[in-house]
C-alpha cells in the first residue's frame, strides 16, 4: 500500500501561492488602447498567423511558473511516499505507578484507576501470543515479576493492584524488568510507565535510561501543568493568594497533589531572605490556609518569598516577589515665630501630623522653622511645605517656594489673619508679573459673611475626599467659618475649587505650578476666623491634605510600591508568564527517549500496528522545479527573443 | 547657409506650418547647400563651343574667341527647357497618419514635398502642375510656369486634407488618358491600396505613355518599425475597421510583410524603368529633392 504523505502538511497551504502568477496576469491586464493606424492589411495578416502562437506560449510560460510555486510549496511540505507493513510488538512491560499520589482525583475517578483502565486496554489490544509483565512501581515481591501468556490472569493482577505508601523507584525498577526479561529470555519490544510522575522524577532517571536500548512509553496522568507550580495548586489552576501588610499575610492554597509521597511537604515565608514562616503540610490537606504576621517598619525593599514543595524546598517551586516600601514624607511647616495666630495655627499642625495612634506609626516627619530660616534649608527634600500664618513674604522666600513648587513639591498656604493684601498680592498673585503667581487668584478683600458658614466639599471624587467620601453625610460640617479671603474672579484653567462656603465662595482652592502644587485656605488655621481648629474635623482634613500633598502628583505609586503604614497586595505567582509550562512539546524535546502522552490517552495498541515506512521524495521534486525554472527561463528569453527583430533597411 | 539648411528637417518644419513658406525655405536652403554638388551648372546658361563647320550660323560664331585663337568657334547654348512636371499627391484618409505626436504626418509632409518641388521646378522655368487624389481625382491644375501658378498650388495644398479610401490604380488610368503630352510624373504617395499589381500595372501605362516617373513612396515610422509598446485596439483610417493587437507579439512577422510589400514595388518598378523612392517622414527632405535632381539631370542628358 503505497501512499503520499507530508511532515508540515500546513505547508501545503503554500500551494495557493501559485495563484499569484494568475493573479499578475488578470491585474496587469490593461483595456486595449485605442490607436488610429493606416492600414490594417499587414497588421491582420500577420495577426492570423502568429498570434495563435503567441497565446500558447504566454499560456504555457504561465503555467510553468505556477506549476514552479506549487511544487517549491509541495517540497517545503516534506512530502514522502509512505507504505505500510505490519509489524507486530508482542512482549511488553507494564510498570504501573501506584505510590499515594495517584489516589488523587479531580474528577470521579482517581488516577490510579485510571492508570490501571489503560493498562487493561493495553492488554486487550495484544495478541494471545504475546507475553506481558505487570509491575507495580512499589513492588514488595520482586520474584513476582514475570513475563507471562497475555490472559485474563494479567487483567486480574492489574486490578488487584493496590496503592503504596511511598515514593518508589523508577529506575530501579526499569532495570529490574530489563534484567527479568534477559533472565527469561524475551525479547522485550516495549515498556509502558503509566504515572503522575512530572519532569524532576525523569531528570534523575535520565542518564541511566540510555543503558536500555527497549523504547519507553509514558502515559502521564493529568494534563499540561507548570513545572515550577507543582505543588501549589496552578495544576488544577485554582486560585493561589499572597495578601495583606502590615499586619497580617493569610496565604490560601488550592487544591493540590504532589508528585511523589514524601514527608517533606513544606511550606515557607521569606522577607529578605530571612525564614518568616516553615510549616509542614501534609499530603492530605488539598486545600489549606496559614496566617502569620510581619510589620514594615522602615522604609526600603523587601523581598518575599514563598515556597511550597515536597522535595526539600528546590528552586522549581519558589515565587519572589520585591516591594519597595517608601519612607515616611518629610513635611516642612514654615510659621512665624511672633506672630500669635501664625503660632497658633502652627500648634494645632504639628499637634496633628506628630500624633501617633495605637501601634501606628507617625505619619510624617516634620520640621517646623520660622520664614527666616527657609534659605538654610534644601526645600526639595521636603514632599510638603506648609506656610503656616501667611502675612507677607519676602521676595527671595517668594523664589524658593516658586522654584520648589515648580520642580514637582507641594505647598499648602494658610493665611495669617494680619495679612497684608498689598505685599502677598504683589508677590503671590503674579498680578504685576509676567509669570503666574503661586496664588491661584487675587486676593480681593477681608469678609465678615452675616451668619457662620459651613464647609462643602466641590467633588467627593477628587482624590483628596475620596477615602472620606463614605461620611459625607457627617464629615466637614460642624466647623463653623465667620470670617474669609474673598478673591478676585481671575481663575485660571490650572485652578480647581476643591470646598466653598456654603455662601459659595471659594474655601479650598489648588493651582498647578510648574510640576507640582498650590493648594490654598481663603480662612486662617489661627482659631479666630473659624472654630476648624478645634472641630472635629480637622484631623482628617489635616491627614488627607498632608496624605494628598505628598504623593506624586500625577499617577499613584507603581503597584509594587507600598508606602509604610500601608497594606500591600501580592500575588503569588506573580504571573503566568513567569512559570513554565509543561507541555508535550517541551517533554518530547527535553527526554526524547520516551514517547509522552498525556491524560491516560494512549491506545498504543502494539497489536498487528502497521508500521510504515516513509521514503522521503524530497530530490525528485527538486530536480523537478530545477528542470521546470530552466524551462521557464528558456521560454522566457524565448519569447523576449522574439521580441527583438532589426528594423527594416532602407 | 546653415540657418536656411535647417528647414530641410522635418522636426523643424512641423513647426512652421505655411506650405509656401516652408517650400521656399526648404529650397533656397537646398539650392543655397548645393554650390559644391556635382549638380553645378543645371540652369540655362550653360554652353559649349564647337569648331565652325559650313552651314552653321554665322551669328553664333563667338568673336571674341576668334579673336584669340584665330579660329572660327560655334557657341553652343544649352535648349531652353520646356519641362512639363505633374506632381501626383495621395490625399487619402491612410495618408493622413501619424496624427498624433511632434511628427509629420505622411500627407503634411508630402504637401511640403509637393510645395517644394513645385518651387524648385518653377526656379528653374519648368511649368508645373498638381494632381490631388483618393479615390478618384480631387484637383487637377495643369502644368504652367508662370511665378504667379506656385500660388495656385499652395492654395490647394494648404487646404488638403485626408479622408476616403484609395484607388490609386483606377487614378493613374484616368491621368493616363488626360495628360497627352510627355511630362516628368512625380507620384507621393503610400501606395496603399487593395492591390499592388494593379497599381504597378497603372504606372506602367504611364509608363508605356513615355512619361518619366518618380514614385516617392512615403511612409511614417510608426508604420515601418510598429513600436508600440501596449497592447492596443487598432483602428483602419480607411474603412475604420478594428482589430485588438499586442504589436510586441505581431512585430516581426509584421516586418517581413511590409519588407516584402515595398521589395515587390522595388523591384516591378526598377523593371519598367521607374524611379522608386522610399521615403521616411522622418527623413529630411533634401533627399528627395536630390532623388529629383539627379531624375531630372539624367532627363537632360
Amino acid at each position: 500500500m503505497f501512499g503520499l504523505s507530508f511532515l508540515n502538511p500546513l505547508l501545503l497551504l503554500g500551494t495557493l501561492a501559485s495563484l499569484i502568477p494568475l493573479l499578475i496576469h488578470f491585474l496587469s491586464k490593461k483595456e486595449p488602447v485605442p490607436q488610429v493606424f493606416s492600414t490594417l492589411r499587414f497588421l491582420k495578416e500577420a495577426a492570423e498567423t502568429v498570434q495563435r502562437r503567441w497565446r500558447v506560449r504566454n499560456f504555457l510560460l504561465l503555467l510553468v511558473r505556477m506549476l514552479i510555486i506549487a511544487l517549491l510549496a509541495f517540497l517545503f511540505a516534506r512530502p514522502a511516499i509512505t507504505r505500510s507493513t505490519l509489524t507486530r510488538v508482542r512482549n511488553i512491560a507494564l510498570i504501573i505507578d501506584n505510590s499515594p499520589s495517584m489516589a488523587f482525583h479531580s474528577n470521579e475517578e482517581s488516577r490510579f484507576s485510571e492508570a490501571r483502565k489503560v493498562a487493561v486496554k493495553i492488554l486487550r489490544d495484544l495478541d494471545e501470543s504475546s507475553r506481558a509483565l505487570v509491575a507495580p512501581l512499589l513492588t514488595g515481591d520482586k520474584s513476582s515479576l514475570v513475563f507471562r501468556r497475555n490472559s485474563e490472569e494479567l487483567v486480574r493482577d492489574i486490578n488487584d493492584l493496590r496503592l503504596g505508601r511511598s515514593a518508589g523507584n523508577f529506575f530501579e525498577l526499569l532495570s529490574l524488568v530489563t534484567r527479568q526479561a534477559n533472565q527469561q529470555n524475551v525479547q522485550l519490544e516495549k515498556i509502558y510507565f503509566i504515572t503522575d510522575r512530572q519532569q524532576s522524577v525523569f531528570n534523575q532517571v535520565k542518564p541511566e535510561l540510555g543503558k536500555t536500548t527497549v523504547p519507553i512509553s509514558v502515559i502521564l496522568a493529568g494534563e499540561e501543568h507548570y513545572r515550577n507550580a507543582a505543588v501549589l495548586g496552578l495544576r488544577s489552576r485554582s486560585p493561589f493568594h499572597f495578601e495583606g501588610a502590615p499586619e497580617s499575610f493569610s496565604l490560601e492554597l488550592g487544591a493540590w497533589s504532589s508528585d511523589s509521597v514524601s514527608q517533606a511537604n513544606v511550606l515557607a515565608v521569606s522577607v529578605n531572605g530571612e525564614k518568616k514562616i516553615q510549616t509542614p503540610i501534609s499530603l492530605d490537606q488539598s486545600k489549606t490556609t496559614r496566617n502569620f504576621s510581619y510589620t514594615f517598619t522602615r522604609p526600603g525593599q523587601r523581598l518575599i518569598t514563598i515556597e511550597l514543595d515536597d522535595d526539600g524546598l528546590k528552586e522549581d517551586n519558589k515565587f519572589s516577589r520585591l516591594i519597595e516600601v517608601s519612607p515616611r514624607p518629610r513635611v516642612l511647616l514654615v510659621s512665624e515665630k511672633d506672630d500669635l495666630s501664625a503660632k497658633r495655627a502652627a500648634f494645632y499642625l504639628k499637634g496633628a501630623l506628630t500624633t501617633s495612634f495605637a501601634d501606628q506609626e507617625r505619619l510624617v516627619d516634620l520640621m517646623l522653622i520660622p520664614p527666616e530660616k527657609l534659605a538654610s534649608h534644601n526645600l526639595l527634600s521636603f514632599n510638603l511645605v506648609i506656610y503656616a500664618g501667611l502675612r507677607q513674604l519676602t521676595r527671595s522666600a517668594r523664589i524658593m517656594l516658586e522654584d520648589f513648587v515648580s520642580a514637582g513639591g507641594s505647598l499648602l498656604l494658610l493665611p495669617d489673619e494680619n495679612i497684608d493684601l498689598t505685599i502677598i498680592n504683589n508677590e503671590l498673585s503674579g498680578a504685576n508679573r509676567r509669570y503666574r503667581g503661586l496664588l491661584p487668584a487675587k486676593l480681593a478683600s477681608r469678609t465678615k459673611p452675616p451668619k457662620p458658614l459651613k464647609l462643602q466639599v466641590e467633588n467627593w471624587k477628587h482624590p483628596l475626599f475620596q477615602s472620606v467620601s463614605e461620611a459625607r453625610e457627617t464629615i466637614f460640617k460642624t466647623a463653623s467659618y465667620y470670617e474669609y479671603l474673598a478673591l478676585g474672579t481671575d481663575f485660571s484653567d490650572d485652578v480647581t475649587i476643591l470646598a466653598r462656603y456654603s455662601d459659595q465662595a471659594p474655601a479650598i482652592l489648588m493651582k498647578k505650578f510648574g510640576e507640582g502644587r498650590v493648594v490654598f485656605s481663603t480662612t486662617s488655621w489661627g482659631g479666630n476666623w473659624n472654630n476648624l481648629v478645634s472641630s472635629p474635623e480637622f484631623l482628617p482634613l489635616v491627614f488627607q491634605l498632608t496624605y494628598y500633598l505628598s504623593q506624586p502628583p500625577l499617577t499613584a505609586a507603581p503597584s509594587d510600591e507600598v508606602a509604610s503604614s500601608q497594606s500591600a497586595i501580592e500575588n503569588f505567582p506573580p504571573f503566568e508568564s513567569d512559570l513554565t509550562m509543561v507541555t508535550l512539546k517541551t517533554l518530547k524535546k527535553n527526554y526524547p527517549r520516551f514517547n509522552w502522552s498525556f491524560g491516560f490517552t494512549e491506545r498504543a495498541a502494539p497489536r498487528n500496528r502497521l508500521k510504515m515506512s516513509r521514503r522521503e521524495i524530497d530530490i525528485p521534486i527538486l530536480v523537478m522545479i530545477i528542470i521546470l525554472m530552466f524551462t521557464e527561463a528558456l521560454l522566457t528569453h524565448r519569447v523576449e527573443k522574439s521580441y527583438e527583430h532589426k528594423n527594416l533597411d532602407f | 547657409m546653415i540657418k536656411d539648411k535647417q528647414f530641410l528637417d522635418p522636426n523643424i518644419i512641423v513647426k512652421l506650418g505655411k506650405v509656401n513658406l516652408v517650400a521656399r525655405l526648404v529650397v533656397e536652403g537646398f539650392i543655397s547647400g548645393l554650390h559644391k554638388s556635382p549638380f553645378r551648372g543645371f540652369n540655362v546658361e550653360f554652353a559649349e563651343h564647337r569648331q565652325y563647320l559650313p552651314g552653321d550660323e554665322i551669328r553664333h560664331i563667338d568673336w571674341k574667341v576668334y579673336g584669340k585663337s584665330d579660329k572660327y568657334y560655334i557657341k553652343q547654348f544649352e535648349e531652353e527647357t520646356n519641362l512639363k512636371a505633374y506632381i501626383f499627391l495621395d490625399k487619402s484618409a491612410s495618408m493622413d497618419f501619424p496624427r498624433s505626436g511632434d511628427s509629420l504626418s505622411k500627407l503634411t509632409y508630402g504637401s511640403y514635398l509637393a510645395a517644394s518641388l513645385a518651387y524648385l521646378m518653377l526656379r528653374q522655368r519648368d511649368s508645373v502642375g498638381l494632381v490631388t487624389f483618393d479615390s478618384e481625382i480631387k484637383n487637377f491644375i495643369p502644368p504652367r510656369s508662370q511665378a504667379g501658378h506656385l500660388h495656385q498650388i499652395h492654395e490647394v495644398l494648404t487646404d488638403l486634407k485626408g479622408e476616403s479610401d484609395t484607388d490609386i490604380a483606377k487614378v493613374f488610368h484616368q491621368l493616363a488618358e488626360r495628360i497627352k503630352r510627355r511630362a516628368l510624373i512625380v507620384i507621393i504617395s503610400d501606395l496603399f491600396t487593395s492591390s499592388d499589381q494593379a497599381v504597378v500595372n497603372a504606372l506602367k501605362h504611364l509608363r508605356h505613355l513615355k512619361h518619366e516617373i518618380i514614385v516617392f513612396h512615403l511612409l511614417s515610422k510608426e508604420e515601418l518599425e510598429l513600436d508600440f509598446k501596449n497592447v492596443g485596439r487598432f483602428i483602419d483610417l480607411e474603412n475604420g475597421e478594428k482589430i485588438v493587437i499586442a504589436p510586441k507579439e505581431i512585430r516581426g512577422l509584421y516586418l517581413e510583410k511590409i519588407g516584402s510589400f515595398l521589395d515587390y514595388f522595388k523591384q516591378n518598378l526598377l523593371e519598367a524603368n521607374i524611379d522608386y523612392q522610399l521615403l521616411n517622414t522622418g527623413l529630411p527632405l533634401e533627399y528627395p529633392l536630390f532623388s529629383y535632381l539627379s531624375r531630372r539631370m539624367k532627363r537632360r542628358k
